[in-house]
């Protein structure tokens, strides 16, 4: 089997891995900002009776 | 909310253990190919994409079912998360499913059915996506959504039995998709089964942290409503 | 029910607006493929299923969207809604509406498909005649369904097709190849197993429309 192939094999894994990573950190960016959110809100919230 | 529970703690660490294993089964404990070569090492990490694949579209089905019966939005925080995973590694397989032809076929596509079925699936889901985001109202995003899901699961069938008697017609490009040897090393069956675990545990953990942020999404939109008022 | 499909017929037959639409826009698919394929070469035989369902599906899906957006431009659907007759046969009245008008521009697209690719006319015409049926049959059913759930969102007119077209593959196969056979010269006997498939997805597609539809016109 020709040795250049093994760019091949190297690329599907990388592909793989690369593909999962990007949508690990959009996952957890996104869930990151959600928290922030709920506590921004939360504080609004608990603000509120007293204003 | 935010806690951790048992599952989630584990998860994590086991997943990392089950692809350090499965890195080291599939690069060094396992022996090339005779055919092949090394490049028949892209098959475990494509036979792993698939299980995460059809077990993703397969619980997409179940939850659009449950979610059209029950109406709890646990069933379609699920659904969607699904989809979204399985698109994810519906497009992980075609890529290395592709990137696995070229060599070996001397093409990175062909009509084969496994390949068609596979590309239809994906647009089934992808419409199935899209069609949330362009939904005018979410909740009735969701039930369309569902109604497509039990769809795409009825349809499969179908579109399997066309495809099969599509391609029938023409000699297949190559009948056996292991290559000639098969996997008749002990070690490379070992790679392949604990490759697909550790991957199924990657989605099964990813699919976990999907569905925390679609209910903290829930709890935004909650908190925002309480706001507003 | 039967009042319902009357209704969308009787609009159709006063305003033909839909049928003519379909028409047009099956003929031009048919020039237009046309122009893809060398006129001498035989691989224009080779792709003329190819070329008549391609302009089935277009003319098809247009004029599907059409019909439910009438009901909506009116805001008749709320009206029908309204009525005392269940989801399920709205749907079926709409499928079959869709179906009947969409036979009626197959009946003219058809023999011109003939004319354009110089193929025997009865032959081919009778011969297509169970294919056609059965697959537009299948098309209205998914296609109503779908039509209903793309009203629900926005950039409808892009979503029919979206939806629509990944589920109806198998249908879109097995009508091309069908047909492909068909007119090489293959008995109505020799593609039944095609004529099969058509006729399970219909069944499939008309049982889940029938279900669905109440979800999907739901408020």
């Amino acid at each position: 089997m020709n040795e250049s192939h093994l760019g091949y094999l190297i690329a599907a894994y990388a592909v793989v891995w690369i593909g999962v990573l990007v949508y690990v950190s959009g996952l957890s960016r996104r869930s990151r900002q959600l928290e922030r959110e709920i506590d921004e809100l939360k504080h609004l919230v608990e603000r509120r009776p007293a204003a | 909310m935010r806690g951790l529970d048992l599952t989630d703690r584990l998860l994590p660490p086991v997943t990392i253990i089950a692809m350090l294993a499965a890195v080291y089964l599939v690069f060094i404990g396992a022996p090339d190919d005779g055919f092949q070569g090394p490049i028949q090492r892209i098959f475990y990490v494509h036979m792993a994409m698939w299980l995460a694949t059809f077990t993703a579209f397969g619980i997409v089905g179940v939850a659009s079912l449950m979610y059209l019966w029950k109406r709890t939005t646990r069933w379609d925080h699920l659904g969607r998360s699904a989809a979204e995973l399985g698109l994810l590694f519906c497009s992980l397989g075609l890529a290395t499913g592709c990137i696995w032809a070229k060599p070996i076929w001397g093409t990175w596509w062909t009509w084969d059915p496994r390949l068609t079925l596979t590309l239809i699936l994906w647009m089934i889901y992808a419409a199935y996506l899209l069609l949330r985001t362009l939904a005018t109202e979410p909740t009735q995003g969701a039930t369309l959504a569902a109604i497509l899901g039990v769809s795409g699961v009825v349809d499969l069938y179908l579109i399997n039995r066309a495809v099969y008697w599509w391609r029938g017609i023409h000699p297949a490009v190559i009948q056996n998709k292991e290559g000639g040897t098969g996997l008749a090393d002990p070690m490379m069956r070992a790679a392949l089964i604990v490759a697909m675990l550790a991957f199924f545990l990657v989605f099964l953990w990813l699919l976990r942290l999907r569905l925390r942020a679609a209910r903290l999404q829930d709890a935004v939109d909650d908190l925002r409503a309480q706001v507003a008022v | 029910m039967l009042a319902i499909l009357w209704k969308d017929l009787r609009i159709e037959l006063r305003t033909k607006e839909t049928l003519a639409a379909l028409l047009l826009l099956g003929l031009l698919t048919l020039v237009v493929l046309s122009f893809a394929f060398d006129p001498t070469s035989p691989l224009r035989e080779a792709a003329a299923p190819g070329v008549l369902w391609v302009a089935l599906i277009f003319a098809g899906t247009l004029g599907m969207n059409r019909s439910l957006l009438r009901e909506r431009e009116a805001d008749c659907l709320q009206g029908l809604l309204l009525a005392p007759v269940d989801r399920g046969s709205i749907y079926l009245a709409k499928t079959a509406g869709n179906f009947l008008v969409m036979i009626a521009a197959q009946l003219v697209l058809v023999p011109i498909f003939v004319f354009f690719f110089n193929l025997p006319f009865w032959q081919t015409a009778t011969r297509l005649t169970p294919v056609v049926a059965l697959g537009l049959l299948g098309f209205a059913a998914v296609g109503t369904m779908f039509a209903a759930v793309s009203l629900r969102t926005r950039a409808r007119e892009v979503m029919l097709p979206l939806l629509m077209l990944p589920l109806a593959a198998p249908l879109i196969i097995a009508g091309i190849q069908a047909s492909a056979q068909l007119m090489g010269g293959a008995t109505v006997g020799a593609v039944s197993h095609w004529l099969n498939l058509l006729g399970a997805f219909d069944a499939v597609f008309l049982v889940v429309g029938w279900m669905a539809f109440e979800y999907v016109v739901e408020e």
